[in-house]
């Protein structure tokens, strides 16, 4: 009998627990479909004790609102397009190269270079932030965009990452390639990125999530709100009637969600890869 | 290969990002570090006289209780249901790779697409509210404390539960098995066998679940502003604040706090327990 219980009991507890994990999510989504009446009946002065998940009337408003009505919406979607785009892909390529070299090359100072990396990779952003703003200041760089993301590139994260994914390669296979006569280059393009391709899709999608998510980068070094992407737009627009953020918040959600679906089992491999195990 | 063969594609590869990272994060931290013990304004050798004046604001201590009584509070309940549920995703035969999506997926979405529904879930008329019979302001009182500590339990369970199913996959199975031929109910197998082998991981997800504190600055600016609750003012809260006054020195001192604590948490545990590990990699 016990043996029955067990897995019905772990099932149940799984259940209870992603249901409540889902439903903010859900809720936003079902939510951006409903007309601000709809939104005003249940929901103002502190709603009516219940969760109102469906819409009674299917309505597009919202999103006629911000895809035809205000352009600004759409405008802080392709900003924080182009910004985590140039973001990613530089972080992706520098990482990769630099990761590479740590594993594969003796170096000089390499054990205290990586062994900084690691410590600032454990670093809340916080603590970094000001000695950046300092910097871009005397760059004079402040309100534009190179401000954020050319620390990013650098970002200690995605060369720890691609290090411990390039660790597992064994050596025998690039070996192998050097006494056939494959150069260093060639190895790294041909090898070692193919191999650990689940590495360098992980860092994308963690890159690209870190980046379309972040909010205080582009408050800090950004002077004119007319430049600030996505993210950074508050509940408070919801002085304009709730509708409208949840709608954006539909359109918030839709790359990284796509991005994850996609990639899923990258992403999981990558978490699982960037613990540190020994520095 | 030659060392200066070594060297000189150690530099190839690795040169613009070892450039960049000593450019961008390493020289301005120093920097900045350096600068706390200098007055703000007449440029003379303070020593620690400005930090001093951080330890003394009323505010900064707010902030820093606040943050250890969350991290005190959060960190420990997020891991402990972390494991239980990677556990019983561990135990699930099947299909397990729905639910593992479905408790990653807060950890992409952005705050902003959230924030307003966490809103009405706690509000004052609101499900929450009606479920418990109580009318409690759940985001600007000392209730906040509360919603503050699910909206980041919620967020950041997803990654613990994947560092421990990776850890769990690394148990070799016949160890469990051989357990359970001896006799050994579940629990006992869990506990002197499965946690004991992973406390590496344990010791890690520890290290980022309190690095994700500081992260969920982004959401509690969302549901809570910049402004928020004295139960819930946080040490991120006061940064923010500060960087409005270009205040940089009081930001850096806090920062400076937040890594020497940090680091000694680190070495702290990477030092601790370090002859009792068992290495099952080898």
């Amino acid at each position: 009998m016990k043996n029955k219980l067990m897995p019905l009991m772990h099932r149940m507890f799984l259940i209870i627990s992603s249901v409540l994990i889902v439903i903010p999510i859900v809720f936003t989504v079902t939510a951006s479909f409903m007309s601000n009446g709809e939104l005003n009946f249940y929901y103002a002065d502190g709603g009516k004790g219940y969760v109102h998940l469906l819409p009674d009337f299917f309505s597009f408003e919202n999103y006629k609102q911000i895809f035809i009505t205000s352009t600004q919406y759409l405008q802080k979607f392709w900003i924080s397009i182009g910004l985590c785009l140039t973001i990613v892909s530089g972080q992706v390529v520098i990482s990769c190269l630099a990761g590479y070299a740590f594993i594969r090359y003796d170096f000089k100072f390499k054990k205290i270079i990586f062994t900084a990396v690691v410590v600032f990779m454990l670093l809340p952003l916080q603590a970094t932030i000001v000695s950046h703003y300092i910097l871009m200041e005397k760059l004079n760089l402040i309100n534009t965009y190179w401000s954020i993301i050319l620390p990013l590139w650098f970002s200690p994260f995605g060369v720890f990452l691609m290090r411990q994914f390039f660790s597992t390669i064994p050596n025998s296979l690039t070996e192998a390639a050097r006494l056939d006569g494959a150069g260093e280059f060639t190895i790294f393009l041909k090898i070692a990125l193919p191999q650990r391709k689940n590495g360098v899709v992980s860092l994308m999608v963690l890159a690209f999530v870190d980046s379309w998510n972040m909010v205080e980068q582009p408050l800090v070094f950004l002077e004119d709100t007319y430049k600030y992407p996505l993210s950074t737009l508050t509940s408070s627009l919801k002085e304009n009637g709730m509708g409208i953020v949840f709608a954006c918040g539909v359109l918030a959600l839709i790359p990284t969600l796509l991005l994850f679906l996609n990639n899923q089992e990258a992403l999981v491999d990558g978490i699982s890869t960037s613990e540190v195990r020994k520095i | 290969m030659k060392n200066k063969d070594q060297n000189l594609y150690a530099l190839a590869f690795g040169g613009i990002f070892i450039v960049g990272f000593i450019f961008f994060y390493i020289i301005p931290f120093f920097n900045s570090v350096l600068m706390t013990f200098f007055s703000n304004i007449t440029g003379k050798f303070e020593g620690i006289s400005n930090y001093m004046d951080v330890f003394s604001s009323t505010s900064f201590q707010l902030a820093a209780v606040n943050t250890l009584k969350f991290i005190v509070v959060s960190v420990p309940l997020n891991m402990v249901l972390a494991f239980a549920i990677a556990l019983s995703l561990q135990k699930l035969v099947g299909k397990n790779h729905i639910f593992r999506a479905i408790f990653v997926l807060p950890l992409v979405v952005p705050a902003l697409s959230v924030a307003v529904a966490f809103e009405l879930i706690f509000s004052q008329g609101g499900i929450i509210n009606t479920v418990m019979g109580q009318n409690i302001n759940f985001i600007n009182s000392q209730y906040s404390f509360v919603l503050f500590v699910m909206v980041y339990i919620w967020k950041s369970i997803g990654y613990n539960i994947i560092l421990f199913m990776a850890s769990f996959n690394m148990i070799p199975q016949s160890l469990l098995e051989a357990a359970q031929l001896d006799g050994a109910k579940p629990f006992r197998v869990t506990r002197s066998i499965r946690i004991p082998l992973i406390i590496p991981t344990i010791k890690f997800t520890f290290i980022m679940s309190i690095m994700y504190v500081f992260k969920i600055f982004r959401e509690s600016y969302e549901i809570f502003g910049a402004d928020p609750n004295n139960s819930i003012y946080m040490l991120q809260h006061y940064i923010n604040n500060n960087v409005n006054n270009m205040d940089y020195i009081q930001i850096t001192i806090v920062a400076v706090m937040i890594i020497l604590a940090m680091l000694s948490i680190v070495i702290g545990l990477f030092a601790m327990g370090k002859d009792s590990e068992v290495s099952y990699e080898e």
